[in-house]
């Protein structure tokens, strides 16, 4: 009983918010047991879930990043038209690859452009992140003149929306990256580094802990993240286009939030990101069962957010009194 | 302000029987005390005595378990600080409550800004109102639209005194005003709490330098281990009672001594310049060898450390140990050559507050808590910090679960040992290692100062307190406007010297 009552009490807001949430659809919404529902749920949080995580390390730092939604458009047409059957590969297994490691590359090379910027030009990353993004659409838009990037070859697509029965494939590469983030986080020299910048940086700086390098790794592990989140929304949505990712970022504070991480840094943990774009993921496939009206789930998400934010905040503030 | 016939004897409030407990821990067991009218009421105890607890009871941050408070005679609730503050009751904070982007006549009025006829906001009177109370007590130096954020802080303080009469207090509590002012900014504030005495106010006044204590309060209260030890007349009582009083045992020595050889000369800073401020400064320190720095306000000596650890920019200059020079000049470089720095701020500069003990004592220490894969060794951290704990005696329930923010002063200083003594250095900067730190946990902070010394290191110890210096270093420099303008052996050490070399007199 003692056990079970010390797992209750050190186990987060999100999850029991998330599995209430869960159980009250199931009864509720007609259809939410459907095997391809639940996949469908699945699904659609993966890119969140990836973005989310990436974006969780820069908050960890009292700090934003603006810049990984916007990724999501520029590395899938980029990418989607080398990989593209009606590319200058045909659609080739090198065309592939070539097109993954590109897309990998202005990813990584946007984080470290964000990182180098905020580190060295001392700027705030809201700014920072802010100006990337819009650098980032805009080389979307000029790139594709606004066409949509079709012919994504087989491979891509397969991967895309199958899976194991219920579980997709690209759910597993995003939790692979959940777990390879949260491990950095909880066990390694750097995780502990980050949590300490994000506290206080400048005790961390009188301890030795580089403040520079930190906060540059935090913003380039972010763009990574944003790759892979490009390359698992190619594959789901099987086509590359401007307008992917133009309003995910809400979703991903959202989901960062909901877990219970605080914005002004210092502490929060993967696994409750990760819950969180899960719960963002099921309220809009529910509501969207439901037929609620766009805007209404918009509000629906805010309030949900707002909720399960002040739930934790309360509870963190009565376990570290005195 | 009503103007009671009172008798001189009368208790403005009485306390009885008040206990607090946090989670398990009994912080308050039962406290007993008085406040008559018009006195100065002298407050002491050791950190962790409970004093703050007590004080944030009154002011109604925390809610009292159970006991009884009575204000002029009558049941008193403070449920809130807001309560607290309109029963007359005003807080002089140790860390002030000031807006240091607002004027002096806005944080005055924050609460009520003063409108005119038409609803706007009237600066002009808030700025005559704010003027005219500070005249009250004699401080005519302080313009009313000055930002607090400019202002050095013994003119912060007044304003937060200010703060305190405009809302007609008729007690004010200082908590330890006097930790952050120069020698004439103190001499300004005892003259203001005499003359608030004056005027019929009543003071509790809370501090750990005795021989302020002693010359300015009428009743002296002492607080150990939760309970009031003891009241008594100031005239009736000294400062070896008290003290035997606050730590519950005699202390014979305030300093330790220590027996330990210093031997030759091992670090070295040759030639340090920054532009603007120093100019060719050259210190040297013995292996053992414990050296003072003393200086007043603005001399420099915070700055002079920071430089020479790689905090601030060093224009030109060279750091030695044993013959090998420490270059690049960075706070990670130094740290990896053993060097260590022990800064003047620990709330801001010294812990994470809002992390644990062991989060906190391993801070330092990461890298060498990390295998070639990076991850850390958690095993070993907890052997570590557990070790420390040990060794220095800290105080805690659970140092992987208790944060840092909650421990007194005196064990955050600990804290803040811990995390460097635990990477073993060999060069120490100590930046005001004891302030703010009562009389028994400073003296187990200077054993450690000793020990450290006994174990080869050398120790640059920054103070404003000549006679700490005097008691535990073997050498003292002192820094006047950015310049060495003495320095003085052991064997030689007086107050008269010290402080001619302090204003700017040289050898």
């Amino acid at each position: 009983m003692e056990q079970i009552k010390k797992l209750i009490k050190s186990t987060d807001a999100i999850f029991w918010f998330l599995i209430v949430f869960f159980i009250v659809s199931l009864i509720i919404v007609p259809g939410f047991s459907k095997t391809s529902t639940i996949k469908s749920v699945l699904s659609q949080s993966c890119v969140l879930m990836t973005l989310a995580c990436g974006v969780h390390l820069t908050v960890l730092n009292g700090g934003v990043d603006f810049t990984s939604a916007a990724l999501l458009a520029l590395t899938s047409v980029i990418g989607g038209s080398i990989v593209s059957t009606n590319g200058p590969f045909g659609g080739s297994a090198a065309g592939i690859i070539l097109g993954l490691v590109v897309m990998m590359a202005i990813a990584t090379g946007f984080g470290a452009l964000n990182g180098f910027s905020i580190v060295n030009f001392k700027m705030p990353s809201f700014i920072v992140t802010m100006a990337t993004q819009m650098i980032a659409n805009g080389l979307a838009v000029v790139y594709t003149g606004g066409m949509t990037v079709t012919g994504i070859p087989d491979a891509l697509c397969h991967f895309g929306s199958g899976g194991f029965g219920i579980i997709p494939y690209t759910l597993i590469l995003a939790l692979a990256v959940a777990i390879v983030l949260h491990i950095i986080l909880s066990r390694t020299l750097f995780g502990r580094q980050l949590y300490a910048v994000g506290t206080n940086p400048k005790v961390s700086q009188v301890s030795g802990i580089s403040v520079k390098k930190t906060i540059f790794k935090a913003f380039l592990i972010s763009g990574i993240c944003a790759g892979i989140a490009g390359i698992i929304m190619l594959c789901q949505m099987e086509s590359g286009s401007v307008n992917f990712g133009g309003t995910m970022f809400n979703d991903i504070m959202g989901s960062i939030i909901v877990g219970g991480t605080s914005p002004a840094g210092g502490r929060g943990k993967i696994p409750n990101t990760v819950m969180g774009a899960i719960l963002i993921a099921m309220i809009g496939v529910v509501f969207n069962i439901l037929n609620v009206p766009y805007y209404f789930i918009i509000l629906i998400k805010g309030l949900i957010i707002l909720v399960a934010a002040s739930i934790d905040i309360v509870a963190v503030k009565n376990s570290n009194s005195h | 302000m009503e103007n009671l016939k009172e008798n001189q004897n009368e208790y403005i409030l009485q306390l009885k029987g008040i206990m607090k407990s946090f989670s398990s821990v009994k912080v308050l067991k039962d406290i007993t005390l008085t406040l008559k009218k018009g006195e100065i009421l002298g407050l002491v105890g050791e950190n962790g005595a409970g004093k703050s607890t007590l004080m944030n009871i009154l002011g109604g941050i925390y809610q009292r378990d159970s006991g009884q408070i009575l204000l002029k005679g009558k049941e008193f609730e403070p449920t809130n600080p807001k309560v607290s503050g309109e029963a007359g009751i005003a807080f002089v904070q140790q860390e002030l409550n000031l807006f240091l982007n607002l004027s002096v006549y806005e944080n005055l009025f924050i609460t009520e800004m003063k409108k005119n006829r038409l609803g706007v906001i009237d600066k002009n009177t808030m700025k005559k109102i704010t003027q005219s109370k500070m005249a009250e007590l004699g401080v005519t130096d302080i313009p009313a639209d000055a930002l607090v954020g400019s202002l050095p802080m013994g003119k912060r303080q007044m304003v937060e005194i200010t703060k305190s009469i405009m809302r007609n207090a008729e007690i004010i509590i200082f908590d330890e005003p006097t930790t952050s002012l120069s020698n004439t900014e103190k001499i300004k504030l005892f003259d203001i709490m005499h003359k608030l005495q004056a005027q019929g106010k009543s003071i509790i006044f809370i501090s750990h330098i005795l021989e302020d204590i002693f010359a300015e309060t009428d009743e002296i209260a002492v607080l150990r281990d939760g309970e009031i030890i003891s009241q008594t007349k100031t005239s009736d009582t000294n400062t070896n009672i008290v003290i035997k009083q606050m730590v519950g045992r005699e202390l014979t020595n305030i300093y330790p001594k220590c027996e330990k050889t210093v031997g030759d000369i091992a670090f070295e800073a040759k030639n340090i310049c920054q532009a603007g401020r120093f100019d060719n400064i050259n210190i040297s320190i013995r292996e053992g060898e414990i050296l003072g720095v003393f200086g007043l306000m603005g001399a420099g000596r915070t700055e002079l450390l920071r430089c020479m650890f790689g905090l601030d920019p060093m224009t030109s200059g060279h750091l030695i140990y044993k013959g090998k020079e420490i270059t690049p000049v960075t706070p990670q470089n130094c740290i990896a050559n053993g060097m260590a720095f022990i800064t003047e701020n620990r709330r801001e500069e010294g812990l994470l507050l809002p992390k644990t003990l062991r989060d906190n004592v391993v801070l330092a220490n990461l890298k060498e808590l990390a295998s070639k894969m990076s991850f850390i060794n958690t095993a070993e951290e907890k052997k570590e910090t557990d070790q420390m704990v040990e060794e220095l005696s800290i105080k805690t329930f659970d140092a992987s679960r208790q944060v840092a923010g909650t421990l007194s002063g005196g064990n955050q200083q600990k804290i803040v040992f811990a995390k460097w003594v635990l990477r073993e250095p060999k060069v120490f900067f100590l930046d005001e290692p004891t302030r703010g730190i009562d009389v028994g946990a400073k003296y187990e902070i200077y054993s450690i100062i000793q020990n450290l010394a006994k174990n080869k290191s050398c120790i640059l110890m920054v103070s404003s307190e000549m006679e700490e210096l005097m008691g535990v270093c073997d050498r003292i420099i002192v820094l006047s406007r950015n310049v060495i303008t003495g320095e003085i052996n052991k064997g030689e050490f007086t107050q008269e010297l010290i402080m001619k070399y302090a204003v700017g007199g040289t050898k």
